[in-house]
């Protein structure tokens, strides 16, 4: 939003490669489809710039465009969402809520137990120690393997060091996080913190 | 698949203890103490009570198939007795419905004796 978008000889010459080859991607493959300005021109963000540098980079190894594309992108999630919650008591509950949508009948329902647990505590983690004027941001996306779970708060930094002695204090940990997921990271900074967990359909 | 109330509140405490064995794993890894953390294994899944334990009163309780960790007072009557009752925790055993879906979800079946 607000970001520079590049017109498509900008981003040939920075690729080094013809604008045709970019509206010959777009057309046979649907390798990025760049928004229109008002002319109809195509205008390209930094990150489909960013993909087709990677899928350029991909075809000089020798692979298709169609493959490069796909493995320049990255799998992609079967369901998506992203909701905002208010810093409150129920908020778990709508995360636990959120989950289910994603997920759908799509899952076990041992899988989306464990996937309601993690959000849960991801969640009463951003109650107890985020800002309560701030809402609490969700993403979750639903891969055929796994669940990526983001949940991000605004308030102080926090760390793991933190979060134990909290724990000793009545506060929670992220055992739990750590039992069900595959991998997980915390980003926090004086704004606010990030958790992000890959929960594997069969953990373990 | 639990279809009704009380085979959901059975399987969800087997989830429950699922997890739990996970979290025993992780403490034995870590080796600091004899005593680790666990999530209550009652059978609402917003339950988010945790319980100290050890681990040897733990593996007592996994002895037996059908028998869960719950926080006192988190007991419910319809799929499980208390067995043993104590300030930490309570040791209850799943009859029923629930006591069918505790051997089949035990995550130990094929552990040898």
């Amino acid at each position: 939003m607000g970001a520079a978008l590049l017109e498509i000889g900008a981003v040939a010459r920075e690729l080094g490669i013809s604008p045709s080859t970019l509206r010959t991607w777009e057309r046979r493959y649907r390798i990025v489809l760049p928004e229109r300005g008002a002319h109809g021109e195509r205008l390209y963000s930094s990150d489909q710039v960013q993909i087709l540098r990677r899928v350029l980079a991909l075809t000089r190894t020798g692979l298709r465009a169609r493959a490069a594309h796909s493995a320049a992108v990255g799998p992609q999630p079967l369901r998506s969402a992203r909701v905002e919650l208010a810093a409150s008591a129920d908020a778990s509950q709508l995360a636990r809520r959120a989950v289910d949508e994603v997920l759908g009948q799509s899952v076990s329902e041992k899988f989306a137990f464990y996937v309601r647990l993690v959000a849960t505590e991801l969640v009463q983690n951003a109650v107890l120690y985020g800002s309560d004027r701030e809402p609490i941001e969700i993403e979750l996306k639903a891969f055929s393997d796994w669940v990526d779970l983001r949940v991000g708060n605004a308030g102080k930094r926090l760390t793991l060091k933190s979060l134990r002695s909290r724990r000793r204090q009545g506060g929670r940990g992220l055992e739990i996080v750590d039992a069900l997921a595959e991998a997980w990271s915390i980003d926090t900074g004086p704004f606010g913190t990030q958790i992000a967990v890959r929960v594997p359909k069969e953990p373990d | 698949m639990p279809v009704d109330r009380e085979a959901r509140k059975g399987a969800n405490e087997a989830w429950f203890r699922g997890l739990n064995e996970r979290l025993e794993q992780r403490a034995a890894q870590k080796e600091q103490s004899d005593r680790f953390e666990i999530v209550c294994e009652c059978a609402l899944e917003e339950c988010t009570v945790r319980i100290e334990i050890d681990v040897a009163e733990y593996e007592a309780v996994r002895a037996g198939a059908k028998q869960f960790i719950v926080a006192p007072g988190h007991a419910d009557g319809t799929l499980e007795r208390v067995v043993v009752s104590g300030p930490r925790f309570d040791i209850v055993e799943k009859f029923g419905d629930a006591g069918k879906i505790a051997e089949i979800e035990n995550p130990r079946n094929g552990d040898d004796e």
